[in-house]
């Protein structure tokens, strides 16, 4: 019924994208580590997934950053289904959807094809692929690997899968936020990695997560990747990966640092606060109205007397308790948005028009963005 | 000929105004920010709230001065100045209810019979007064229930007054004078 079905799954997934970028920095100042970055993005996620209030949200949607290069022999196997989607997400596997975009190239060398706009990221790779991605790189892919996005998938074979040339990250640094935890131990570690990446450069399916190697658990620090990753994108050979290695101390020794900092702060408001309360004064206004009453009283006792009477039952506040307001306030249909202009159509029908801007509305479970309502109501 | 007294007539009251004090001063930028059913009037210094329950309209100041209106009995009109005064103390000024009055009753009444307005005028000179041109009804001021009747000629009758006692009252004592005045063929 409403067309921005299509763009709403992206405005979100956009100002997700934002909020999480702009956090990025606080986070790692204030000493968090990315892993809890990434956890909130993909509790954020799977709770606008769970809710439902959009439709066709993808997690991880990005259909243009990942095209995928076969070799020619791979066409043949795509039919198999080779290649099987976790089921996630309501997702035909891997093969069916891919095969429409696979065309053989005259050269007959390698198969192109990018991955489809629905697919979750969750994919297994078999082995003998070459990939490609969007910037140019090409990856070769010895054993068989599963791609994801997020931080918690392990690999089926992680240990077949430390020793494959699998180590550079993404070159897009944006959805960078899943950890590849120990990435340059495997580019020191590995010595049957050269062998898998002789022609080509060392790569990172982003967000594999290896079992980590003992060889150097400091470099696990979470600020290593960003850094280092667009620097690995150029970088093939292991030696390359020893000045990263020796930055990460430095790194950790200075947000260490920064902590400790923030905990020689002193608290001014809360208990020392020193302001005065507005409790203060109204007490001071009641003296006053009391002594007037009291002054009052000595002329014409009876009044006071009423006064006081009345005043008592309200304190108590038994008697005076709406409970239709919170009936009328449960209701899920939630608008939040900015005004322009909200009247009244004749003073004495409680009809009201609504001139709205900027908003987002959530409708019988949906959610509907607009930047500009008009709605019309009765009171 | 003796009017009846047996005829029961319908009296209608149709809005009741009361006034109270919070004895506090209230911030009316506060209640207008986090008050329901609120409507802010800074350009008269005032918010108006609104409530359901018993359906009325409140004018609130902020000197601590309300100004109830819309309720249909003096005790409804009670249960929602105090409704309101609750409203304001869970928002949370230090409210009390003080100095409740009823200040004006409206009511309505609509008579069997059809009345000859000038006859009626000129049976009650000083105290009904009628000036078709300004106004459509006969205007008839009872100085000791300081209520007024207006008398329109299709017999419908409104009567304000502060209590709903002195607008019984109003309507009791009109009724005899109206009898005679009616539009009868006879």
């Amino acid at each position: 019924m409403l067309s921005n079905a299509n763009s709403l799954p992206k405005l979100y997934l956009s100002v997700i994208e934002d909020v999480i970028e702009s956090i990025r920095e606080l986070f790692s100042d204030e000493g968090v580590e990315e892993r809890v970055l990434d956890n909130l993005r993909q509790l954020w996620e799977s709770k606008v997934v769970q809710s439902k209030a959009v439709e066709g949200f993808i997690k991880g949607n990005n259909p243009s950053n990942f095209v995928l290069q076969l070799p020619a022999n791979y066409s043949q196997s795509l039919h198999k289904p080779t290649v099987v989607i976790p089921a996630a997400q309501n997702m035909p596997s891997f093969s069916s959807k891919a095969t429409p975009h696979v065309f053989q190239s005259s050269c007959g060398s390698v198969a192109t094809f990018s991955l489809p706009a629905g697919i979750t990221y969750p994919v297994q790779i078999p082995a003998g692929v070459t990939l490609q991605t969007a910037s140019g790189h090409f990856y070769k892919v010895n054993v068989p690997v599963m791609v994801t996005r997020g931080a918690q998938h392990v690999l089926s074979h992680p240990a077949a899968v430390a020793r494959s040339s699998a180590l550079t990250q993404r070159p897009d640094p944006a959805p960078a936020a899943s950890v590849c935890e120990t990435p340059p131990t495997l580019q020191s570690a590995d010595g049957p990695s050269p062998a898998a990446s002789d022609s080509q450069t060392e790569f990172t399916l982003d967000g594999i997560e290896f079992s980590p190697q003992p060889v150097d658990p400091s470099a696990a620090s979470p600020f290593t990747p960003p850094a280092q990753a667009l620097r690995r994108e150029q970088d093939t050979a292991a030696d390359d990966a020893l000045p990263d290695l020796q930055t990460t101390p430095d790194i950790k020794l200075e947000t260490d640092f920064n902590f400790n900092q923030l905990l020689d702060i002193t608290q001014l408001d809360g208990v020392a606060d020193s302001s005065s309360d507005t409790e203060e004064d109204d007490d001071d206004d009641d003296l006053g109205l009391v002594g007037e009453n009291e002054f009052l009283g000595m002329i014409n006792a009876a009044e006071e007397e009423e006064l006081e009477e009345e005043e008592d039952p309200l304190n108590s506040g038994d008697d005076v308790s709406e409970q239709d307001i919170p009936e009328i306030f449960d209701t899920e249909n939630v608008i939040v948005c900015q005004y322009d202009k909200v009247k009244e159509i004749h003073r004495s029908k409680n009809r009201w028009k609504f001139y709205l801007k900027d908003g987002v509305m959530c409708y019988g479970g949906k959610d509907y963005v607009f930047s500009k309502a008009v709605g019309e109501a009765e009171w | 000929m003796e009017p009846s007294n047996d005829v029961a007539l319908d009296i209608i009251i149709t809005n009741v105004v009361s006034v109270f004090r919070t004895r506090c001063h209230l911030n009316l930028r506060t209640i207008g920010l986090e008050g329901t059913n609120v409507i802010y009037k800074p350009e008269v210094g005032k918010v108006l709230m609104k409530l359901r329950k018993p359906r009325i309209t409140a004018s609130i100041w902020s000197s601590g001065k309300i100004i109830c209106t819309g309720a249909t009995s003096e005790e409804e009109a009670k249960l929602g100045a105090r409704r309101l005064a609750r409203c304001l103390q869970k928002i949370g000024f230090k409210v009390r209810f003080s100095d409740f009055k009823v200040v004006n009753v409206l009511a309505v009444c609509s008579l069997p019979f059809q009345i000859r307005l000038i006859e009626f005028t000129k049976n009650n000179r000083p105290i009904a007064s009628y000036e078709p041109e300004i106004h459509p009804a006969a205007s008839y001021r009872i100085k000791n229930l300081r209520s007024t009747v207006q008398v329109f000629s299709t017999g419908n009758i409104t009567v304000t007054g502060p209590n709903v006692q002195s607008v019984a009252s109003a309507v009791e004592q009109i009724y005899p004078l109206l009898f005679e005045c009616q539009k009868t063929l006879s």
